[in-house]
C-alpha cells in the first residue's frame, strides 16, 4: 500500500483530491464525508465479491479502516478512487485467504469454446433481443448473481470492476496490478462463463 | 463455435476479439473485420448479442442499496475511530 514517491510521476487532480488533501491536513472530521461518498460503491463491490452479506459488510468495514490508516501514505500519483478500489480488492484478497486456501480454478477459453460447439442455433437467442426490461425479474438478477459468485475470484474482480462498477480497462490494470492485456482476457473469459450461464437459464425457463 | 461461414478459424479467431469490440478497443482494422464478418455470419452475431446482453444484465445485477442499519453501524465506528485519534 505504501510506495516510493516516483520523481517523474506527476499529481493527479480529481473530485477527491481536495477532500483527501483536507483530511490528510488533519481535518479527520471530512472523513465520514469521504465514507459517504463511496460506502454505497464500495458496498457493491462487496456484494459481488463476497458470497453473502455480512462478507460485504466486513469488506466495506475493513476497507475504510484501511484507508483510514493508510490515507497519509496516498501519493497522489494515481486517481484516488483506483488507490481505495485497490485497497478494497487487496481487502478482499485477504478476507478470502483467511476463509479458505484451495487454489482458484482457471476459466480456460477452449472449455467454452467446445460447449459452443454443441450445435448453436444460427440465429440471435430470443434473450438477446428481447427489451432489456422485459427481461429482467428477481429470479434471473439472483441466477446472474449466483454465477458471478461462482467466478474465479481473478476473474470475477476483473467482471466486477469493469461491467459492475464501470471502471476502464487502464484504470483496472492499475488496481489490481496487471497489464491491460491480462485485464481483457480475463474480462473476456468471465463474460463469456456468465454468458453460458444466462445460456443454460434460458435454455430451461424462456 | 458451429459456423455456417466457410471459414471456421476466422470465426474462433474473432470469437477472441468479441469482449474488445464491444467495448470500442479494438484497432480500426479489427473492428472493420469483426463487422464483415458478423454480417454474413449468424452464429457470430448470435455470440456477439448474447455477450452484449450479459454485459448489459450483470451491470443490473450489480446494483444493490445499502442498508441502513449497516449504513448507521459504519458511521458509529468511524466516528469511533475518529475520536480515537
Amino acid at each position: 500500500m505504501t510506495a516510493e514517491p516516483d520523481p517523474n510521476r506527476k499529481n493527479v487532480l480529481d473530485e477527491d483530491t481536495e477532500l483527501v488533501r483536507a483530511i490528510n491536513a488533519g481535518d479527520l472530521q471530512r472523513f465520514q464525508e469521504l465514507v459517504q461518498r463511496y460506502e454505497q460503491k464500495l458496498y457493491t463491490f462487496g456484494r459481488r465479491m463476497c458470497r453473502d452479506e455480512s462478507g460485504a459488510e466486513d469488506l466495506v468495514q475493513d476497507t475504510f479502516l484501511n484507508v483510514f490508516r493508510y490515507l497519509k501514505d496516498f501519493r497522489y500519483e494515481t486517481k484516488f478512487k483506483n488507490w481505495l478500489y485497490r485497497v478494497a480488492a487487496n481487502t478482499a484478497l485477504k478476507q478470502r485467504r483467511r476463509s479458505k486456501f484451495a487454489p482458484e480454478p482457471e476459466l480456460p477459453l477452449e472449455d467454452v469454446l467446445d460447449r459452443e460447439e454443441a450445435a448453436s442455433p444460427a440465429e440471435v437467442p430470443e434473450w438477446a433481443r428481447m427489451p432489456l426490461e422485459q427481461l429482467l425479474n428477481e429470479e434471473l438478477l439472483g441466477i446472474l448473481r449466483q454465477a458471478i459468485w461462482s467466478l474465479p475470484e481473478k476473474f470475477r474482480i476483473v467482471v466486477v470492476l469493469r461491467d459492475i462498477e464501470e471502471f476502464s480497462t487502464e484504470d483496472t490494470a492499475q488496481i489490481l496490478n496487471l497489464s491491460p492485456a491480462n485485464v481483457k482476457v480475463r474480462l473476456h473469459r468471465g463474460r463469456l462463463f456468465l454468458r453460458d450461464k444466462l445460456k443454460g437459464y434460458f435454455r430451461h425457463d424462456v | 463455435m458451429t459456423c455456417s461461414s466457410p471459414d471456421h478459424a476466422h470465426c474462433l479467431e474473432l470469437f477472441d476479439k468479441l469482449s474488445e469490440y464491444i467495448d470500442g478497443e479494438t484497432d480500426e482494422s479489427q473492428r472493420l473485420e469483426i463487422e464483415a464478418h458478423i454480417a454474413q455470419c449468424a452464429v457470430c452475431l448470435g455470440c456477439l448479442q448474447s455477450l452484449r446482453r450479459t454485459i448489459a444484465l450483470c451491470k443490473e445485477a450489480g446494483r444493490q442499496t445499502v442498508p441502513a442499519v449497516f449504513s448507521e453501524k459504519l458511521q458509529t465506528m468511524i466516528q469511533h475511530i475518529q475520536s480515537a485519534h
